[in-house]
């Protein structure tokens, strides 16, 4: 066996070492290593990646030798380590971006904890990414479950504390019904390696028997992995969970978390169940329609904040509908379609927390629209990574956005779904997205209320308050408006912020431009 | 159908245990209640999954008086199961117990509607 593809275990064991090495760490310390560890792991996905591509098709890589029945096993293919190489990027990118943010949100007693659950969080993203058994998925998602629960949880406040006992009931709600789904799945076939799980349930689908318990064990599991992953309606955790963690934390949350739930889906249904089996269990239109009902309810709810945070988190609520839209098309290239929207849509919407983290900052740790006026004069490297960020959410062509629109909606041809139906959904989407974003980007790039930066007199605030309620806003419009006026200073940056950022940016449009190739190893993964 | 269910009466209790559980967890306000529930669940899922390990007439896997042959045993892959499902439950669990403490230390209330609505109105601490 070649030594390079050990990487595969290496590369989940380095973050869970560096992980515990880095609680016994000063929060200095801690950072480099974690930030090291990340970089060592893009390097040996990406060696791991090249062995794949040279050596023309994926490997399984058992556990200790041990044999199939009583190893474990895990599968690399091109997907995988696509996958694993694109959340190794932006995870360490996330957690450069939000370094400010966490060294202040978090007491400096506890910063250690936040490298830890980071370096955690990888591994386990990692491994449910490379399982090729189910149960070994289902303890790693609840090792997620945890360690996501407690990032956001490590920010100070009672805000991010009730968010995350909410999100954390949501969670077990959602892990009970994959487990329930696991053990009904090895009580009718006996297995829990995705090979043998596979051979079995088409014995099982060409015979007829326990047609029934297949059903409520694939309906089990997607409505676990649906709950995980906020679909419409069990998004009700999402917005507070996201929107009152730390930048970095969002980032990752948002951005990485609940993609790997939506893979490891992916993965279910296209290695386990395989596909025309999905088909007859007829779960496929329920994902469309529940998708479609999420992304114009999540658009539409984005649209109505004033908080950028709840609207960047309520806007995943809606591409979490747009990728279960790819995946319930059922066929190869909606599968295809909804890969290239986990990574266009993890690294978009980090970059846009990583930059609404910088413009907060510019602004008064305020994160209302108001607040946030004339952002890009203070800090125009954040702005211009929000902007990126946002063109690439509403899928203006150049930007990773346009190309999964683009293949979801090739991919809609042939299936059972009236093409043009998918075609206007994703329209409509199109049009809902730059509905949110088109206006924070007017707020960022507009001038400042008091371009002086004199504090404005009394009377003129009397004034601008009076003019508020006379025009029938809101009174919690007048608060923010006073809290407005004052002028924040140009921010600096650190060197490494900026270049994340512009990292961040080379990689949307990168994702944008040579799509092909990133879209030839998902269909050659799949 | 009636006798399926008969001969089959630990999948029954455990779908019952687990619906009771599962609305518990869902539904109830209570935090301590719905750990509670989620614990349910757990054993619920551990006893159907023990019940299908199970095979009549057999021992435990555990080789005595020198008998090899996989005949006379369980299937031994369902305890396994059940015991690394039992580690992450108690982890679960005792992870939702510390954050109950500290939310109880700060709301004073083990009503998590009650929670949400006071970190709602609570004034913007940024």
């Amino acid at each position: 066996m070649p030594f390079v593809r050990n990487f595969l275990l290496f590369s989940i064991l380095l973050p869970m070492l560096c992980g515990v090495v880095s609680l016994s760490l000063k929060p200095g310390a801690a950072r480099r290593l974690t930030l090291v560890a990340f970089a060592a792991n893009i390097a040996m996905s990406a060696a791991l990646l090249a062995h794949i591509m040279s050596a023309g098709e994926g490997f399984v890589y058992k556990m200790g030798a041990f044999p199939a029945p009583f190893g474990n096993e895990m599968y690399a293919g091109t997907l995988e380590t696509l996958m694993a190489l694109v959340f190794s990027a932006i995870m360490l990118m996330s957690v450069i971006g939000g370094r400010e943010d966490v060294e202040r949100d978090v007491i400096a007693r506890k910063q250690s904890f936040f490298y830890l659950m980071s370096s955690f969080l990888l591994a386990a993203m990692l491994s449910i990414i490379y399982t090729n058994d189910l149960f070994t998925g289902y303890v790693f998602i609840e090792i997620i479950t945890l360690t996501a629960c407690s990032i956001i949880a490590l920010k100070e406040g009672g805000k991010p504390l009730a968010a995350t006992m909410s999100y954390l009931i949501m969670s077990l709600v959602g892990s009970a019904l994959l487990l329930l789904a696991i053990a009904v799945i090895y009580s009718i076939t006996g297995h829990l390696l995705v090979p043998d799980l596979s051979r079995s349930i088409d014995a099982l689908m060409q015979s007829g028997d326990y047609y029934i318990p297949l059903v409520v064990a694939t309906g089990l599991m997607t409505a676990g992995v649906g709950i995980k992953c906020a679909l419409f309606p069990f998004h009700s955790w999402l917005p507070d969970a996201h929107a009152h963690a730390t930048t970095s934390a969002s980032s990752i949350l948002s951005g990485l978390i609940i993609k790997c739930y939506l893979l490891l889906l992916v993965k279910v249904y296209a290695r386990v169940f395989t596909l025309e089996t999905v088909a007859s269990l007829g779960v496929g239109p329920v994902l469309v329609v529940f998708g479609v009902a999420g992304l114009v309810f999540g658009s539409v709810t984005a649209i109505r904040q004033r908080d950028v945070k709840q609207m960047l988190s309520y806007s995943t609520v809606s591409q979490v509908g747009y990728i279960c839209i790819a995946i319930g098309l059922g066929s190869r290239a909606g599968m295809a379609a909804a890969c290239f929207h986990i990574i266009a849509h993890a690294a978009a919407k980090s970059m846009l927390f990583t930059a609404a983290g910088g413009l907060i900052r510019a602004s008064g740790r305020k994160k209302s629209y108001d607040a946030l006026r004339g952002a890009a004069r203070r800090d125009p490297a954040s702005a211009a990574a929000f902007i990126c960020g946002s063109l690439a959410m509403v899928g203006i062509p150049l930007f990773s956005g346009f190309v999964s629109k683009l293949y979801t909606s090739a991919a809609s041809v042939g299936t059972r779904f009236e093409s043009s139906a998918i075609l206007s959904v994703v329209v409509v989407s199109t049009v809902l997205n730059a509905m949110c974003y088109f206006p924070v980007v007017a707020c960022i790039l507009a001038k400042a209320r008091d371009a002086g930066g004199e504090e404005p007199s009394a009377e003129a605030v009397a004034s601008k308050r009076a003019e508020a309620l006379e025009t029938g806003a809101a009174s919690d419009c007048a608060e923010p408006r006073r809290q407005g006026a004052r002028a924040y200073a140009p921010v600096g940056h650190k060197p490494s912020y900026v270049v994340t950022l512009a990292a961040f940016i080379i990689i949307n449009l990168g994702l944008g431009i040579i799509s092909q190739p990133v879209l030839a190893l998902i269909e050659k993964g799949i | 159908m009636a006798g399926g269910l008969l001969n089959n009466y630990y999948d029954v209790v455990a779908v019952i245990l687990f619906c009771i559980g599962f609305t518990t967890l869902f539904l109830n306000r209570n935090l301590v209640k719905k750990i509670i529930g989620l614990n349910i669940v757990d054993t619920s899922v551990y006893l159907f999954l023990a019940a299908k390990g199970y095979i009549t007439g057999r021992a435990a896997p555990v080789i005595k008086d020198g008998v090899a042959s996989a005949e006379a045993y369980i299937n031994p892959i369902p305890a396994g199961l059940i015991l690394t499902g039992i580690v992450i439950s108690v982890s679960v669990t005792a992870f939702s117990l510390a954050l109950i403490l500290n939310l109880y230390k700060k709301y004073e209330t083990l009503d998590l509607d009650e929670i949400l609505r006071l970190a709602a109105a609570a004034k913007e601490d940024e």
